[in-house]
């Protein structure tokens, strides 16, 4: 699905404004937000989503004004999995209980190793555990948006792998927009098509991670990738 | 000190030599509580969801006033049922005052807000963070309440513990709508406060013990209910 977002401000009282002239996010692209912490990644997600309604500006959705909710899905970064077994908070991500959907949950669980856990109670499991289920339930049917918020933030390094690669088939498969934030400058490079850099609410630079990794034009850009090796 | 003892020793006893009498009071206290308590729970629970996980105008207003009225004086319920119900009240022709519908209706008014108010404070801590993760996956509105009822039952299972607790306990509502009345609205608490003051302190005791007994017995048969879920 194709977004467009125009002059879109927000402000948390005098705290922070999200100022962003315009982005558009093309169908079928995978897109990383970097930024540092407090740079309005998550708002800018939580705004895209619809969670948040924006003070002044628009985003539109392919044809429409308002998210779509059957067809976008948002990965929030204070993910949350409900008092059920893991199998029964991936199926919640699916819409229903078939026999079908049941195939889609646990073959989500098997992409991230997760099959195993199908019927374990999801309070018993470990935070990156527990994440891993999130991202399954995110990713489990088909979406034609799908919104990220720091998914492996609190994820081992193969099982980033892992649910990297998830997610690069996932936007193949159904030719899905992802929009993935992110810390870790690497994951954006194996991943994203295009990476968008934010700074005290704007989006300074944007672009191929390749240009924009090995030749920032943004002294900040520069700043923040600094301490990043390889 | 003697006496006391004697006086545990009659009940006991008592308790195991009631005639159909005392059954029926115990029977009826159930009713009466189990019906309060259920109708109450069906208002107050969806209503204290409702209100703890929106924002709406007026809404710190209105929970002022539910938590002003979860200390309302069940007295002061009860009087206010029986001037609506009584014979020559707007809805006197009912014919229900001195009936246990009446008790009902008194139990219910003194426990909505009881439970309202601590079914508020059961969802508000996660209503947030659940109804983000609702709206993240596009689950509608209904599959969202379930799900924020789901997540918060034990703190509102407990709410409806403390509601029943109050209506069993509920002694001046009880007598003023009720009227006491033998075989038709005397209930345990009433049978207490009538036995003691014509001085047969066992059979009070007798029936404050039973139901003591019956309040544990029906908590604890509720939270089993609510483990085996
Ligand atoms: N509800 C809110 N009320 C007030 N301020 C807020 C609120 N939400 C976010 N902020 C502020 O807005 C700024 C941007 O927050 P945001 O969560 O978008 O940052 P972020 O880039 O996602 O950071 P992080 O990398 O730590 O997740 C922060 O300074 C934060 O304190
Ligand atoms: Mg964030």
């Amino acid at each position: 699905m194709k977004v467009i977002i125009e002059n879109i401000k927000k402000s948390y009282s005098n705290r922070f404004t999200l100022d962003i002239g315009k982005l558009e996010l093309a169908e079928g692209r995978i897109y990383g937000i970097l930024g540092p912490n407090g740079s309005g990644k998550t708002t800018l997600l939580r705004l895209i989503s619809g969670l948040e309604k924006p003070d002044n500006g628009k985003i539109s959705y392919g044809s429409e004004f308002e998210a779509p909710s059957g067809e976008v899905a948002f990965l929030l970064q204070n993910s949350y999995l409900f008092d059920f077994s893991v199998l029964e908070n991936v199926l919640l991500g699916t819409g229903g209980k078939s026999t079908d959907d049941q195939k889609l949950a646990m073959d989500a669980l098997r992409e991230i190793g997760m099959e195993k856990y199908a019927n374990v109670r999801a309070s018993t499991l470990s935070g990156g555990e527990a994440q891993k289920v999130a991202i399954a339930r995110t990713l489990v049917r088909k979406r034609r948006l799908v919104l990220l918020d720091e998914p492996t933030a609190s994820v081992d390094i193969y099982s980033m792998r892992q649910v990297e690669d998830f997610i690069k088939k996932f936007n193949k498969n159904h030719n899905a927009t992802v929009v993935i934030s992110t810390h870790n400058p690497s994951q954006a490079a194996r991943i994203a098509d295009e990476v968008v850099i934010m700074w005290n609410g704007c989006i300074i630079e944007r672009g191929s991670p390749e240009s924009v990794f090995s030749s920032p034009c943004r002294e900040e850009t520069r700043q923040f990738l600094e301490n990043w090796r390889i | 000190m003697n006496e006391i003892v004697n006086s545990f020793r009659e009940a006991f006893n008592l308790i195991f030599s009631f005639d159909a009498g005392v059954y029926g009071i115990i029977w009826l206290t159930l009713t009466v509580t189990v019906s309060s308590t259920a109708i109450a729970s069906v208002i107050a629970v969806p209503a204290g969801i409702l209100i703890g996980s929106y924002d709406f105008y007026g809404k710190r207003l209105l929970v002022r006033f539910i938590h002003a009225f979860m200390g309302l004086p069940p007295v002061v319920a009860g009087l206010v049922v029986y001037i609506f119900l009584s014979r020559n009240g707007p809805l006197g022709s009912l014919g229900l005052i001195f009936t246990p519908t009446a008790m009902v209706i008194a139990q219910v008014i003194i426990i909505i807000p009881i439970i309202t108010g601590l079914s508020i404070a059961a969802v508000r801590l996660k209503s947030k963070v659940v109804k983000e993760n609702c709206k993240g996956l596009g689950l509608g509105k209904r599959q969202t309440f379930r799900l924020l009822l789901h997540e918060c039952r034990y703190p509102i299972f407990s709410a409806i513990l403390t509601g029943y607790g109050r209506a069993i306990s509920e002694v001046g509502a009880v007598t003023l709508v009720g009227g006491n009345i033998q075989y038709h609205t005397r209930v345990m608490t009433t049978t207490i406060m009538l036995e003691t003051r014509r001085g047969n302190y066992d059979q009070a005791l007798a029936i404050g013990i039973v139901l003591i007994s019956l309040s544990f017995i029906i908590n604890s048969i509720l939270y089993r209910l609510q483990e085996g879920k």
